[in-house]
C-alpha cells in the first residue's frame, strides 16, 4: 500500500505539472511549475497486513 | 517533478529483511527519486550492508556528514545537482552527530562516524550555490534541530524533515527556508507546487501532506512488484517453516511455548461453549488468518501475530511456525490461554488494551470499541 501509493501521487504529480516522467532541462516560456515531491523514513515499509 | 527522500529508507526488522531492501530501494529508483540520505535505519546492519543494498540499485544518495571510519572518506557523495524543467536543485543531506548510530545486535559497529552537520554545510553551501539555483536539505535531525540548522545556517531554500514521527500539512519557513515535514514509515508524502516566473525565479509555492491511505488507488505496477515479492518471500518461508517442523519432530523435545498454553478453539473451548464458537464463526476474528493468506501475507510473522492465536511474542525473524489449530483469531486470543481456564467465573473477561495491542495506530487507523466490538460479539 505505502510503495504502491506512493507511485500513484507520483505519476498524478507528473500529469498535473506537465512532466512526462523525465527531466526537463529546457525551461519553458513563462511561468511554469515544478512538483515537489517528499517522503522520509519509509523503513522498506511495503504493505500492511490486511 | 523532483521526488526526494529524508532518509531511513532501509528496515530494521528481521523478516525476510533483504529481500525487503532489494525491493525498497528498486522500488525507490524506478519511481525516480532524484535522491535520498543516510538515516539511522540505514546504518543498522552496517556500512557495508547499507553499500550493498545501495549500489544494487543505483538508487542516488547524499550525505555531507557521514564518514567511513576505515578509510576516512564519505560514505557516498556529499550531494547532487539536478535539472528540473530548466531549474537547478542542489540536494544535499546531514545527520545528527551527537545521537550514537545504533546497530542490530549480531553487528558490533556502524563503522561510521559522524562530523557536525553545520561544519560540513558552512564548507558544502558555496560550492553547491555555484552550481545550482536552489539547494535542498534532507535534514535527517528531527524537527527541533533541523529549526535551529536553518536559523544558523544561511542559503538553504528547502528543507525536507526526517526522523521526525508528526507530519505537518501546511508549508512552514524558518531562517529562509521552506520546510517539507511529511512523518515517518511511508504514510504520508509531501506535495508542493512550486510556480516560478519565466526567468526561473521562485514566485510562489504552496503545498500539503498527503496521507497515503486507501483514498490513494495502489499503482498497478507497483503492485504487480508486491505481488511478486510476496509469493516468493512465501515460498521461502514456507520452506523454511517444513525444515522446522521435521526439525522440531526429530526432537521430539516438546519445547515450551504457545503449544503447551494455548489450546486452540477446535480442540478445546468449542467443547463446552458451542453456541458462542457458532456465533464467533461468523466474526472477522475467525476469517482473520484467510485474509492473510488472501494478501500472499500467511507467512509473514509481523502480520501472524495478530491474524492467530497466542502469537504476540512470535519471533520475527521467522524461526517459528504457527500450527493449524491456532490460526485466526481464537477465543484464547482475548480471553487468555486455556490452560488458566478457571472455573470460579472469573476467566475470560476482556480489556480494552487486549483489543489495542493488535488494532493499533498502523494495524488498524479507525479503530474504535463502540462499532469493534459489535462485529465480535458473541
Amino acid at each position: 500500500m505505502v510503495n504502491r501509493g506512493i507511485a500513484t501521487i507520483i505519476v498524478a504529480s507528473l500529469v498535473m505539472t506537465g512532466c512526462a516522467g523525465v527531466d526537463h532541462v529546457k525551461r519553458p516560456e513563462g511561468p511554469f511549475t515544478i512538483a515537489l515531491l517528499a517522503t522520509s523514513d519509509t523503513r522498506g515499509e511495503l504493505e500492511p497486513c490486511g | 517533478m523532483l521526488l526526494v527522500d529524508a532518509g531511513s529508507f532501509l528496515t530494521r526488522k528481521e523478516f525476510a529483511r533483504e529481500m525487503v531492501d532489494e525491493l525498497s530501494v528498486r522500488a525507490m529508483k524506478e519511481m525516480g527519486y532524484a535522491a535520498t540520505t543516510i538515516g539511522y535505519s540505514d546504518l543498522y546492519m552496517g556500512v557495508d550492508y547499507f553499500r550493498e543494498r545501495v549500489a544494487e540499485s543505483g538508487l542516488t544518495v547524499v550525505s555531507a556528514n557521514v564518514y567511513d571510519e576505515s578509510t576516512g572518506e564519505r560514505v557516498v557523495e556529499p550531494y547532487a545537482v539536478v535539472n528540473v524543467a530548466g531549474v537547478k536543485f542542489g540536494i544535499t543531506g546531514v545527520l545528527d552527530h551527537n545521537t550514537p548510530v545504533r546497530t542490530h545486535r549480531k553487528v558490533e559497529t556502524s563503522g561510521v562516524g559522524v562530523t557536525p552537520p553545520d561544519e560540513e554545510l558552512e564548507k558544502l553551501l558555496p560550492e553547491i550555490r555555484k552550481k545550482a539555483d536552489y539547494v535542498v536539505l534532507l535534514s535527517h535531525l528531527g524537527l527541533k534541530l533541523s529549526k535551529e540548522l536553518a536559523e544558523r545556517i544561511p542559503g538553504i531554500d528547502f528543507v525536507v524533515v526526517g526522523n521526525q514521527s508528526g507530519k505537518s500539512s501546511k508549508p512552514f519557513e524558518v531562517g529562509g527556508a521552506v520546510f517539507l515535514q511529511p512523518g515517518t514509515r511511508g504514510q504520508n508524502i509531501a506535495d508542493y507546487r512550486l510556480t516560478f516566473d519565466g526567468k526561473g525565479d521562485l514566485e510562489s509555492y504552496d503545498g500539503t501532506v498527503v496521507a497515503l491511505d486507501e483514498k490513494v488507488p495502489g499503482d498497478a505496477a507497483m503492485a504487480l512488484e508486491l505481488k511478486e515479492h510476496k509469493l516468493a518471500v512465501d515460498e521461502l518461508n514456507k520452506q523454511r517453516a517444513a525444515e522446522l517442523a521435521k526439525k522440531r519432530r526429530a526432537e521430539a523435545a516438546g519445547v515450551a511455548g504457545f503449544e503447551e498454553t494455548c489450546l486452540g478453539v477446535d480442540a478445546s473451548c468449542v467443547r463446552c461453549h458451542r453456541e458462542q464458537y457458532d456465533k464467533w464463526k461468523e466474526t472477522p476474528h475467525a476469517h482473520a488468518f484467510e485474509t492473510l493468506e488472501a494478501k500472499v501475507q500467511s507467512t509473514n510473522p509481523q502480520c501472524l501475530r495478530c491474524h492467530t492465536t497466542c502469537q504476540l511474542d512470535l519471533p520475527l525473524d521467522g524461526s517459528v511456525s504457527v500450527p493449524e489449530g491456532l490460526r485466526g483469531v481464537q477465543c484464547e486470543a482475548c480471553h487468555g490461554m486455556g490452560t488458566s481456564h478457571a472455573r470460579d467465573g472469573s476467566y475470560g473477561a476482556i480489556r480494552v488494551e487486549t483489543c489495542l495491542a493488535c488494532h493499533d495506530k498502523e494495524n488498524s487507523p479507525n479503530f474504535s470499541l463502540a462499532t469493534y466490538l459489535p462485529k465480535v460479539m458473541h
